[in-house]
């Protein structure tokens, strides 16, 4: 008698587990159905869909990677400060390094172990900092061209960024362009082989509107000429080796949707524009070395961290849909990669 | 002796009828104790949900329009008009009286799916309904949603259907808890005097930022410098309530991705940094509306001179308002009350 009771006791506690364990499973159930928001693996955690040629540079998290193949190696430290990589005439990098309150250009050796720092924007008063971003170092390999912040004496609120370059081996920086005051200024520097520039000028115009123009400026101080017109809103230009090519970003401020387009470039204006890929959020095109092939970034679905897509042929009457390279990354989207 | 056998068999059957009872009644048990622990599981999976409901959500309706009809369910398929605040509610206020650096008047037309926004700067100087005038970001101060929504509606003809008030932490949160946002800045933000109390941990102290230009997908944090910074920009105060509707238009292509079962953990992102008078199930009703709206049907309002001049009033900086052509801009997009 009393074992069976023992029993019938142990039963129904059993059966209480059970309940109480089936009600935890709806609660566990309920959250398998929540949306699963990509926040990013490391990409030397992941493998590429398909394999690039050559070698190509990349940002994510305040980390650099390098692709070669289908695999990703880790080419910095896990500190979360670099970005922006460029390639150096004759090997190496160039990247930003960014803190908190500056960032400065620094020079990788092949070795990735000799780093030299060549800016110098930390400073021990806050509003003394500088940042100092998109670099790209010119044909001749000789100079390094970049975006920093200008200070405005007489207006402390005016932080503009402006186009400068200095000699790589050292030297003294030289201020290419003037910026309009409190727009965010100029960017996106793009050295040509002849020696003039190519840059992203930001603007506001009567009514408010915010737009970006391509301008192109033969030397430091000259008066530059814009490139594209205020409406198209261009900006992130990127020339093919060959010098004839412009792929550049144009945002529709207000439907706050963009396109890659390319546009033939003849050393004094662009040719009409070709849309290559509408959307979603295309970003920060690079060529391949040859000149005939793109990179660029842009999220894997409707939205979400953004990925490196491939376009074979660009140039092709009809060119090839996107081909997507990663998934499942969160690359930086304001770095564009470095091809080789 | 001989009878023993049948009235064993009677006893046996009557045990087994009674088994049976017993038996039935313990499935019965059974079931209703899984059912139960089902619907307890369901309960705390939505418990945040809920507790938000009875705090934050169904505000009691400040009593600003007496004479108005009651104001239209988002689900029904009518107009309707929200007041959305948002308040740097760091510690440098007392919670209660914190001011609305953020007013943007938002009307939703279902049958369209248009949507109208209209940015009301924080620095402008207006009649406050409870007497006075101030900047209009003081309205709430002064008088909580009630204040804010009566000094909106006698001051720009327009009826203010519900109210919506979130602190900066809360959208943080929120957009880190989406993963974070997709959006294209529209210009390099830089600002040397940005506030250092999120990331700094200093209500009073400044930090430099730099968000650079074009498409991205940013933290709760960097999108907060984007569509908070406003030093840097010829446009101070009124390119800051621009890149705010852009923010809510990016939020609103990110709700696409949200599902009922997100709702518990994104309202735990704004637990203590939302309240609304709409209630739950019209918060919900608001989500597949939200669905159905692209960019294109969304039609940002801002004011510019010479809506409004450059001036001061005791003491401070402000924007006197130009009140014919607010009443041509408001009327763009939303009816007269």
């Amino acid at each position: 008698m009393t074992l069976r009771r023992s029993v019938r006791i142990l039963r129904a506690g059993l059966l209480i587990v059970v309940m109480g364990g089936f009600g935890l499973g709806v609660w566990r159930l309920l959250g398998a159905f929540q949306t699963h928001f990509l926040t990013g693996v490391r990409p030397d955690q992941s493998q590429a869909l398909v394999s690039l040629p050559g070698t190509v540079v990349l940002a994510q998290g305040g980390t650099l990677y390098r692709l070669r193949g289908e695999s990703f190696t880790a080419i910095t430290g896990r500190s979360g400060r670099w970005t922006q990589p460029t390639l150096v005439p004759g090997g190496g990098l160039i990247a930003v390094s960014q803190t908190i309150d500056y960032s400065n250009l620094v020079q990788l050796a092949s070795n990735r172990r000799d780093r030299r720092l060549l800016t110098h924007n930390a400073a021990p008063v806050q509003a003394d900092n500088h940042w100092a971003y998109y670099p790209r170092v010119s044909a001749d390999g000789r100079s390094v061209f970049y975006a920093y912040d200008l200070h405005d004496p007489a207006a402390s609120y005016d932080v503009t960024f402006a186009i400068m370059s200095q000699p790589l081996a050292g030297g003294t920086p030289t201020q290419w362009t003037t910026p309009n005051p409190y727009t965010g200024g100029d960017v996106q520097p793009v050295p040509l082989p002849g020696g003039g520039l190519i840059y992203s000028k930001w603007a506001i115009d009567s009514t408010g509107h915010t737009y970006s123009q391509l301008w192109l400026q033969s030397g430091p101080g000259q008066l530059g000429v814009p490139l594209t017109t205020p409406t198209s809103n261009c900006q992130e230009p990127a020339l093919a080796p060959t010098g004839h090519l412009l792929a550049m970003i144009c945002v529709d401020a207000r439907t706050q949707q963009d396109t890659l387009a390319v546009a033939g470039f003849n050393g004094h204006s662009l040719g009409p524009r070709r849309t290559l890929a509408t959307g979603p959020l295309p970003a920060s095109p690079t060529w391949s070395p040859s000149g005939t092939q793109l990179l660029y970034l842009a999220p894997a679905g409707r939205l979400g961290p953004f990925q490196l897509w491939w376009l074979r042929t660009p140039l092709a009457r009809r060119p090839g849909a996107p081909v997507q390279v990663t998934s499942g990354l969160d690359l930086t989207a304001t770095s564009a990669v470095a091809w080789k | 002796m001989a009878s023993d056998p049948p009235r064993r068999r009677r006893a046996g059957l009557r045990a087994s009828g009674g088994g049976s009872t017993r038996s039935r009644w313990g499935r019965r048990l059974t079931v209703a104790g899984f059912v139960l622990s089902g619907l307890c599981g369901v309960f705390f999976y939505f418990l945040p949900v809920l507790t938000t409901a009875l705090h934050d959500t169904g505000q009691a309706r400040p009593a600003t329009d007496p004479g108005a009809a009651a104001a239209p369910a988002p689900g029904s398929g009518q107009p309707f008009t929200v007041l959305l605040l948002g308040s740097d509610n760091d510690k440098k206020f007392v919670a209660a009286h914190i001011l609305t650096q953020t007013m943007i008047l938002v009307r939703v037309v279902p049958a369209t799916h248009a949507v109208w926004m209209l940015s009301l700067p924080r620095d402008l100087w207006v009649p406050i309904s409870t007497g006075g005038s101030a900047k209009i970001d003081a309205a709430y101060e002064l008088g909580g949603p009630a204040s804010a929504i009566a000094t909106v509606q006698q001051d720009f003809h327009v009826h203010v259907d519900y109210y919506a008030w979130v602190g900066l932490n809360g959208l943080v949160d929120l957009i880190n808890r989406l993963g974070g946002i997709d959006l294209i800045a529209q210009m390099p933000v830089l600002d040397d005097f940005y506030p250092a109390d999120l990331a700094g941990g200093d209500p009073y102290g400044y930090r430099r930022v730099a968000v650079l230009p074009g498409p991205q997908f940013d933290s709760g944090l960097l999108s907060l410098e984007y569509v908070r910074s406003r030093h840097g920009d010829l446009l101070g105060d009124i390119a800051r309530s621009k890149r705010q509707q852009e923010l809510l238009v990016d939020l609103r292509a990110a709700a696409h991705a949200v599902s009922l079962a997100d709702l518990p953990s994104l309202i735990s992102a704004l637990n203590g940094q939302f309240h609304t008078d709409l209630g739950l199930g019209q918060v919900s009703a608001l989500l597949p509306l939200a669905r159905g709206i692209t960019s294109a049907d969304v039609h940002e309002l801002v004011m510019l001179p010479p809506d409004f001049s450059y001036g001061v009033a005791d003491g401070e900086d402000v924007l006197f308002p130009n009140w014919s052509a607010i009443q041509q801009l408001v009327a763009r997009g939303f009816p007269s009350s």
